[in-house]
């Protein structure tokens, strides 16, 4: 069967890299209706990375990638060039970019046409062009390239139109406020940027009204980007607000997959004619302690008095598998003042406490290019570098009671279809190779 | 051996139209055969699929180019016509080729080649058409992998020995080590690349090789163009002459001796 996994495992394998823009009209400011390839003039690709901060939760932090490219025929000049792709249009700062990767599986049809089919057949990332784009000497050029939530970085929450004025819910917020934000009648602010459709907008209806969100004057809107606030609500939801590879702007919880997506199978590892070996290397493997915590404290109302705090911890006692006594107790305290009151902050503690009180594994490393896994998916990894016995080893057990050797001899890393949540991914669209950090489940 | 000029497919305002629609020329420029232009709904014998070059995009501009090569490379065409005019019955707009061709008139019925090399005298064009009626296999899609339209810059007067002609097929990929040793191969894209060097050679061809050299332009480099039954290895590719021009050595302590050199030809990006 053709599939993406069988397309990873292959030992020789076709790839693709693809990247596009979508200009602006000088006149109009409208993006142009379709992708404009660039691949042509592409030297080097960089990497860009999705990285889950679970000490703030609700925070999806994705990296954005350096594209340098050749400058010869000067079609990276600024807009006022002739010879600039960006001629007759709008400035290049916030052009679109997208970046299409992955496998080609090619068959020759008896009636002689290619039959060229793309795994995974969906965009790696998109974001658009943020930052300072200069001219060197060498006749390239380094555009930076930011994920789309940059677009929600640089404009002021203040400036936000449709404020209510008994407060909203935040499903309300990102409907009226962002999806449906206007700047004159049918002249959308951010849904540009969303392929201009209401369908690249998923968001989950909430209950919990904010009276932040009553004026463009609240404290907790005028010195903060719509991104800010953004996050800081979907702490209070415990949401993860993200947006998708392809560009779609997510609002909603979002838990771990319970199934999963991938295995990635390095040394020892059992035969897998599914997956294959993809691990290259395990940079790192074992506890992550300074990510452990047994008590949080969440401090939810702006005056410092005892009931502005809301606190949860794990019960010591004494006893060889009680953390706080094992280890310590360490605090995790953070200020969210959007917090609506105790109980909600209440649920915000417990959540954090779950999940930084587990004080379990996590595990670095790279792998080759798997272009499908994104942050908390379930994925399982198999590792064995224990060695293998070079001579006879008969009569060094007892085989009735001594079948499986011990783990203990060799290196620690040894892991058995062993369950992680994926806590970060990072593609080298370079080097072709992924680089993961998880979190044992 | 054959150095034309740039295809005029890859010159900016030089676009494709499939009947009547513009289409991309992505596919039409990668040399990769898997990457072809295809007709869709027309798998079928009855049917033409009308492939119209225009020189120059902007119709109120007039632009004519001239040309005396194409080439036609993977292709599963056994009915189809070459055309200087839009109406496919007009025979007086159908190319005359040379002998080296197959036929002497671009009208093929029962071709059974994948990739045809098409030698003419050189015409100013504004539009070339392309009919594509029947398929090798009967009733399938029209498909071609690549379109080479250019002139014939020089055609050399020698052929380099085998020591001093190489031609390697390049691959540029990412090989990968995995954490038990065994290798993952990734790979991009294939280039060509020709060194081939000459000792000997008159005035006159070191002259004509320095006129290409200095036209800092686009190329594309046919290695062995068909002998006179039209057999043809189907090999060409867009490229630059890479590196310096030294044939201004001479191959020996006499003047007219004549002049020795080297020529790398890379394969051009997209």
């Amino acid at each position: 069967m053709t599939d993406i996994n069988s397309m990873i495992r292959s030992s020789i394998q076709q790839v693709y890299r693809r990247a596009y823009i979508k200009r602006r009209d000088a006149t109009t400011g409208l993006f142009e209706s379709t992708w404009y390839e660039i691949t042509r003039y592409v030297k080097s690709w960089g990497s860009y990375s999705q990285e889950l901060d679970y000490q703030r939760l609700g925070t999806i932090n994705i990296g954005g990638t350096n594209l340098v490219v050749s400058n010869v025929e000067g079609k990276f000049n600024p807009s006022n060039v002739d010879s600039s792709l960006w001629y007759g249009y709008a400035d290049q700062q916030r052009t679109q970019v997208k970046i299409d990767a992955g496998f080609i599986h090619q068959t020759l049809a008896s009636s002689g046409v290619w039959i060229n089919t793309e795994y995974p057949g969906t965009s790696l990332f998109t974001g658009i062009i943020s930052g300072d784009i200069i001219s060197g000497t060498k006749g390239q050029i380094s555009l930076p390239i930011k994920d789309r939530s940059q677009i929600f970085k640089d404009f002021p929450a203040k400036l936000l139109l449709d404020f209510t004025t008994t407060g909203q819910t935040s499903s309300r917020f990102v409907t009226a406020q962002l999806r449906d934000q206007t700047a004159g009648t049918g002249s959308y602010v951010f849904r540009p940027f969303f392929d201009d459709t209401t369908s690249s907008w998923a968001i989950t209806a909430t209950t919990t009204d904010y009276t932040n969100l009553a004026t463009s004057t609240a404290t907790r809107i005028s010195s903060k980007s719509v991104w800010e606030v953004i996050e800081d609500l979907a702490t209070c939801e415990l949401f993860y607000p993200t947006i998708t590879k392809t560009g779609v702007f997510t609002w909603g919880p979002k838990t771990v997959g319970a199934s999963s997506v991938f295995t990635f199978n390095g040394v020892g590892a059992s035969i897998d004619t599914t997956y294959g070996t993809t691990i290259k290397d395990v940079a790192r493997y074992g506890k992550k302690t300074s990510n452990y915590y047994s008590r949080v404290v969440v401090r939810f109302d702006a005056s410092d008095t005892i009931t502005s705090y809301c606190e949860t911890s794990t019960a010591i006692a004494i006893s060889g598998t009680n953390n706080p006594w094992n280890l310590g107790y360490r605090t995790f305290d953070f200020t969210n003042v959007w917090l609506p009151g105790s109980t909600t902050a209440a649920a915000v503690a417990s959540a954090l406490l779950t999940e930084l009180s587990a004080n379990t594994e996590e595990i670095e490393f790279t792998a080759t290019l798997v272009p499908h896994v994104n942050v908390l998916d379930k994925i399982t990894v198999s590792y064995d570098p224990t060695p293998f016995e070079s001579s006879s080893v008969w009569d060094l057990n007892d085989w009735d009671t001594q079948l499986t050797w011990s783990s203990g001899a060799g290196d620690a890393v040894v892991l058995n279809n062993a369950s992680f949540k994926v806590l970060s991914v990072e593609v080298d669209l370079d080097a072709l190779e992924t680089r993961i950090v998880g979190k044992l489940i | 051996m054959e150095i034309w000029g740039q295809n005029f497919l890859t010159r900016s305002g030089c676009f494709l139209l499939q009947d009547g629609v513009t289409v991309t020329s992505e596919n039409i420029l990668r040399r990769d055969p898997r990457n072809q232009l295809v007709s869709s709904g027309l798998a079928d014998d009855t049917t033409t699929t009308t492939i119209r070059i225009r020189l120059n995009a902007d119709a109120t501009t007039s632009y004519t180019g001239t040309i005396g090569r194409i080439a036609l490379l993977d292709h599963n065409w056994k009915q189809f016509i070459v055309s200087q005019r839009s109406n496919k019955a007009s025979t007086a707009g159908y190319l005359v080729l040379t002998s080296t061709c197959q036929t002497v008139t671009a009208n093929w019925t029962t071709n059974s080649l994948t990739s045809h090399y098409l030698a003419f005298t050189a015409l100013d064009i504004t539009d070339l058409y392309i009919f594509a009626t029947k398929t090798i296999v009967a009733n399938s899609e029209k498909a071609i992998g690549s379109i080479y339209l250019s002139n014939n810059l020089l055609t050399f007067p020698i052929t380099p020995s085998a020591d001093n002609y190489r031609m390697t097929r390049q691959q540029i990929s990412v090989n990968h080590e995995l954490s038990d040793g065994g290798r993952r191969v990734h790979i991009l894209d294939e280039k060509f690349r020709a060194d081939i060097s000459f000792d000997y050679v008159s005035s006159t061809f070191r002259d004509s090789l320095k006129t290409i050299y200095d036209s800092h332009d686009q190329l594309v480099f046919v290695p062995f163009e068909p002998t006179a039954n039209g057999v043809w290895d189907n090999i060409c590719f867009p490229c630059q002459w890479h590196g310096e021009f030294d044939f201004f050595n001479f191959s020996d302590n006499a003047i007219d001796a004549g002049h020795s050199g080297s020529i790398t030809l890379l394969e051009t990006a997209l």
